[in-house]
C-alpha cells in the first residue's frame, strides 16, 4: 500500500516539474483571461442595421443628372461637376443613366424623376422625342435644364454646353488654315439620333463650305461604337483611298477613326481632328495619332448645370443658352500642359 | 499558495468560495452564448423585415391599382369602399418604410420610392374622382398613367431589394466575424476556467490532501512507537487544528513514555544498589552482634580505640543497610562519612586530615542516600591513597539562592581530561568500581542523582594532575518529586 502510493507520486512527480505547474497554469490562466476579454470586446462591437435614420432635412434639394452612357468617362466629368456643386450648395444630386443610348429609357428615367417628385433635372436633350415628358415635368413645377446636348428646337429651356454648331465650325476652320489645295474629307458622325453631333457637323460643313477645293467624301454613323467606328473608318478609306482628313465627332468616333486607319494601313497620311478630350486622346496626341482635338469642359457645365437649377427655384431669371468654353488642342498643347 | 496559507480560512468558506466562483463562471458561459444568439436571431429578423416591408408595399399598390380598375368597370359603391381600404393600407405601409426602412445609405432611393406612392396614389385618386365627375378622358389617361406609375413602383422595389441585399452584404460578413469571435471568447473562456480549476484543485490538494496524508502518516507511525516524528505544520484551518492537537497528543505522550523509563531505570539502579549490599552482608545481625561483642570485650580490655573504630564500622555497615529508596538528610550523609573517615584515619594516621566545613542551613537538604560517602571514597582511593604527601579532604556546603552547593575537595593526585569528560558523560554506563566499600562508583552516585532530582542538579568537576580534584554539587533546596 504504502510503496504503491510512493511509487504513484514518483510518477506524478517526474510526469510534471512540481515547481513549473502552478505558474505555467496560471500563465495559461493569465493568457486565456486576456484573450477572453479581447474577443469579448470584439463581439459587443457590432453594426446594426440602421434603420430610420434619416440624414437630409426636409429642406434639402434633390436633383437628378440623367445621362445617355453611364460608363462614359466625358458624362463622369460632367456628373463630378455637377457633384462639386452639390456640394457646396448643399443638394443631393442623383446621377441615373441608361447603359447604352436608349432614347425610351431615358423618357422613362425622366418620368420616373417626375414620379419621384425631385426638385430639379438636368439632362441631355438628346432628341426633339423629349419634349413631350420635358412638358410634362415642368407642368408638375419640376425644373428642367440641358447640359452638354440641347434639342433640335429649344426655345425656351435652358441649355448649359458647348455651342455645338461653332465647336464643329472652329474645327472646320483649323482644317482649313492647315491644308492647302483639293483636300478630301472623310466624316463620323457619333450618331443620328444626338441632335449636337449634328450640329457640329454642320458648323463644320458651314466652316469648309466657303472654299471649294474642301470635299467631303463621306459621313457614317458609328452608333457611338469604337469597333463600328474602326470598321465604318476602315470602309471609308478602302472606297475612298484619296481622304487626308478624318473628322470624329465624339471621343469614341475618335478612337475607332484612329483603330480603322491603323487596318487601312492607307499610302498617305490621314489627319485625325477629334471631339473631346480623354485620357487616352491625350496619348494618341502625343503620339501623334490624333492631329487635334477640340476639348469641352463637362465639368463646368455639370457645375454650372447645377447653379442654374438653383437659381431657376429661387426664381432667378436666367438665360436660355449658356456656353462653357471650348479649346483646340495639338500635341505641343497636350506636351506644355503635362509639362507645366 | 503561500498567500492561502497565511490566509485564516476555514475549508468550508475555500469550498463555497470556490464553488462560487465556478457557478459564475458556468452562469456567464450560458449567459454569454444566450444573448449571442438572441443577437444574431435579432438582426437576421431586421434584415428579413425589411424584405417583407418591401414586398409589403409593392402588394398594396398592386391591390390598390386592382381596385381602382375594379371600380372603374363596375362603379360600384363596395368597389369604391374596397379602393379606399386598400389606398389606406398602402399609405400605412409607405409611412412604416420612413421609420422602420429608410436609412442613410438608401435615403434618397427611399425617398424617391415613396414619392413615386404618392404620385400614384394621387393618380389613381384623380382617375377616381375624373369618373366620378364624369370626364371620361380625364379617367383613361390618369388610369395609363397610374398603370405606368405601378410599373415604376415595382421596379423601384426591385432596385431597392438589390441594393438592400449588397448593403448588407458587409453586414453578413460582419455577423459572421462577430460568430466567429463568439467561438473563439468561449473556446479561450473554457481554457481560462479549466486551468483556473486546475489551479484550485492543486491548492486543495496542497492545502487539505496532504496535510491529511502527513496525519495520517503520522498517526501511522504513533501506532508503531515512533514518538519522535516531525513536527506537522499548523495551518489555521480545520486540518491545522487537527495538526495541532495531534502534536500536543504526541508530545505529551512522548513525556509520559520517557518518565515511565525514568522511573524504572531509578528503580533498577536502587536494586542494583540493594544487591550490592547484601552481597557484603553477609549476616548482617550476625556481623553486628559479633562487632558488638567485639567492641564490648576492647572497652573491657582497656582498648577505647578498637572499641571506638569498632563502633564506626558498625554504624557505617547499619547505614549502608538502612532504606535505601528513602531519601535522607545532609547531616546524615555528613555523619556516616564522619565515621567512615574515622576508619580511614585510624589507617592512614596523619596522612590525611578530614576538614567538614557545612553551614547549619544547608543540614535538612534532602538527597538520596549514600551521595556523599562513595564520593569522599573515590577522592580516598583515587586522590590521597597514591599521594605521597599529606592528604587534605574537605567538605563545603553553603547555600545559595535556590540552591545548596556541595564541595568535595582534595589535593589529591588529580586526574586527565579523558577521565573527567568520562565521569560527567551520561551515555556510558555505570563501569563497576573496585574498592570501594559500597561497591557504587561515581558515576552511580551521579545517575541516581539525576534521576532523583529530575535533571535539576548540576554537577561539575575541577581537576588537574598533581593538583587535586574538586566535585562540585549544585543541588535544588525544598524539592519534591513529581512523579510521586
Amino acid at each position: 500500500m504504502k510503496s504503491r502510493k510512493r511509487l504513484f507520486r514518483l510518477s506524478l512527480r517526474t510526469l510534471v516539474p512540481q515547481g513549473a505547474l502552478v505558474p505555467s497554469l496560471i500563465l495559461l490562466l493569465f493568457i486565456s483571461v486576456i484573450l477572453t476579454f479581447y474577443f469579448f470586446k470584439e463581439t459587443i462591437h457590432i453594426e446594426t442595421p440602421m434603420n430610420g435614420k434619416a440624414v437630409a432635412s426636409e429642406g434639402d434639394k434633390h436633383f437628378v443628372l440623367i445621362i445617355q452612357e453611364l460608363e462614359n468617362p466625358y458624362l463622369q466629368e460632367l456628373y463630378a461637376g455637377a457633384k462639386a456643386a452639390a456640394g457646396e450648395k448643399d443638394v443631393t444630386i442623383e446621377f441615373w443613366g441608361t447603359p447604352q443610348t436608349n432614347v425610351d429609357d431615358h423618357i422613362t428615367l425622366i418620368e420616373m424623376a417626375i414620379a419621384s417628385k425631385v426638385d430639379g433635372i438636368l439632362t441631355q436633350g438628346l432628341t426633339q422625342e423629349f419634349e413631350p415628358v420635358i412638358h410634362k415635368a415642368v407642368e408638375s413645377g419640376i425644373p428642367v435644364i440641358f447640359v452638354d446636348s440641347d434639342l433640335e428646337k429649344n426655345d425656351d429651356r435652358t441649355y448649359v454646353g458647348t455651342d455645338n454648331y461653332q465647336a464643329g465650325y472652329e474645327m472646320g476652320v483649323t482644317v482649313l488654315e492647315e491644308t492647302s489645295g483639293i483636300t478630301k474629307i472623310g466624316i463620323l458622325n457619333g450618331n443620328l439620333i444626338n441632335s449636337n453631333l449634328e450640329e457640329r457637323v454642320q458648323g463644320f460643313l458651314d466652316a469648309i463650305g466657303t472654299e471649294d477645293r474642301m470635299q467631303v467624301v463621306a459621313i457614317e454613323s458609328s452608333n457611338l461604337s469604337k469597333i463600328q467606328g474602326a470598321e465604318k473608318t476602315y470602309r471609308m478609306l478602302k472606297s475612298h483611298p484619296d481622304i487626308s482628313i478624318m473628322f470624329g465627332t465624339s471621343a469614341l468616333d475618335s478612337f475607332g477613326i484612329v483603330e480603322g486607319i491603323k487596318k487601312a494601313n492607307p499610302a498617305s497620311e490621314v489627319r485625325v481632328y477629334a471631339f473631346d478630350v480623354l485620357e487616352e486622346t491625350i496619348d494618341l496626341l502625343k503620339a501623334e495619332e490624333i492631329h487635334s482635338a477640340l476639348k469641352q469642359e463637362p465639368y463646368q457645365m455639370g457645375y454650372t448645370g447645377v447653379n442654374l437649377l438653383l437659381d431657376t427655384i429661387q426664381g432667378k431669371e436666367i438665360e436660355d443658352n449658356i456656353y462653357t468654353p471650348i479649346s483646340i488642342l495639338t500635341k505641343e498643347d497636350v506636351e506644355n500642359e503635362t509639362d507645366s | 499558495m503561500k498567500l492561502i496559507h497565511n490566509l485564516t480560512i476555514s475549508i468550508r468558506t475555500k469550498f463555497i468560495f470556490f464553488f462560487i466562483i465556478l457557478f459564475l463562471i458556468m452562469i456567464s458561459f450560458s449567459l454569454f452564448v444566450v444573448y449571442n444568439n438572441n443577437q444574431t436571431i435579432q438582426q437576421y429578423t431586421m434584415i428579413q423585415e425589411r424584405f417583407f416591408m418591401l414586398n409589403d408595399v409593392s402588394q398594396k399598390s398592386a391591390k390598390t391599382y386592382e381596385a381602382m380598375e375594379t371600380f372603374l368597370i363596375r362603379q360600384l359603391p363596395t368597389d369604391l369602399d374596397q379602393y379606399q381600404a386598400s389606398r389606406k393600407e398602402l399609405i400605412d405601409a409607405k409611412r412604416r418604410l420612413e421609420t422602420n426602412f429608410q436609412n442613410e445609405l438608401n435615403f434618397i432611393e427611399t425617398e424617391n420610392y415613396q414619392n413615386i406612392i404618392d404620385s400614384f396614389i394621387e393618380e389613381s385618386d384623380s382617375a377616381v374622382y375624373s369618373l366620378l365627375e364624369g370626364d371620361i378622358e380625364a379617367y383613361s389617361a390618369s388610369q395609363k398613367e397610374a398603370f405606368k406609375l405601378i410599373g415604376f413602383i415595382q421596379d423601384q422595389t426591385l432596385t431597392l431589394l438589390n441594393e438592400d441585399l449588397s448593403m448588407f452584404q458587409t453586414y453578413y460578413n460582419a455577423i459572421n466575424k462577430r460568430n466567429d469571435y463568439v467561438k473563439l471568447t468561449l473556446v479561450f473562456m473554457t481554457i481560462a476556467a479549466l486551468s483556473f480549476g486546475l489551479i484550485i484543485t492543486y491548492l486543495f490538494s496542497q492545502n487539505i490532501t496532504r496535510p491529511i496524508y502527513r496525519l495520517t502518516h503520522a498517526a501511522r507511525e504513533v501506532a508503531r512507537g515512533k514518538l519522535d516524528g516531525p513536527t506537522l505544520l499548523e495551518a489555521n484551518d480545520e486540518i491545522g487544528f487537527l495538526s495541532k492537537t495531534f502534536n500536543k497528543m504526541r508530545r505529551d505522550l512522548e513525556y509520559n513514555v520517557r518518565q515511565l523509563k525514568e522511573k524504572s531505570e531509578q528503580e533498577k539502579l536502587l536494586k542494583e544498589m540493594e544487591l550490592k549490599s547484601l552481597q557484603s552482608q553477609i549476616n548482617p545481625h550476625f556481623l553486628f552482634n559479633t562487632l558488638n561483642t567485639i567492641s564490648k570485650y576492647a572497652l573491657i580490655h582497656g582498648s577505647e580505640q578498637i572499641y571506638k573504630l569498632i563502633n564506626s564500622i558498625s554504624k557505617l555497615l547499619r547505614y549502608n543497610l538502612g532504606a535505601m529508596d528513602k531519601p535522607v538528610t545532609l547531616a546524615d550523609e555528613i555523619s556516616v562519612v564522619q565515621e567512615y573517615f574515622y576508619i580511614q584515619k585510624t589507617r592512614f594516621q596523619d596522612r590525611v586530615d578530614f576538614v567538614v566545613n557545612v553551614s547549619d542551613d544547608c543540614l535538612s537538604l534532602k538527597l538520596p542516600i549514600l551521595t556523599l560517602q562513595p564520593l569522599v571514597e573515590n577522592a580516598f582511593i583515587h586522590g590521597i591513597e597514591p599521594y605521597e604527601q599529606k592528604g587534605i579532604i574537605e567538605i563545603e556546603g553553603y547555600s545559595q539562592d535556590e540552591y545548596v552547593v556541595l564541595k568535595i575537595r582534595d589535593n589529591g593526585i588529580g586526574m586527565d581530561q579523558e577521565t573527567n569528560r568520562m565521569l560527567l558523560d551520561k551515555s556510558t554506563s555505570t563501569s563497576r568500581s573496585t574498592g570501594h566499600s559500597t561497591g557504587l562508583g561515581v558515576k552511580n552516585v551521579f545517575r541516581r542523582l539525576e534521576l532523583f532530582y529530575q535533571s535539576k542538579e548540576r554537577i561539575s568537576i575541577e581537576s588537574e594532575i598533581g593538583k587535586g580534584t574538586t566535585i562540585e554539587l549544585v543541588l535544588p533546596k525544598n524539592f519534591t518529586l513529581e512523579v510521586d
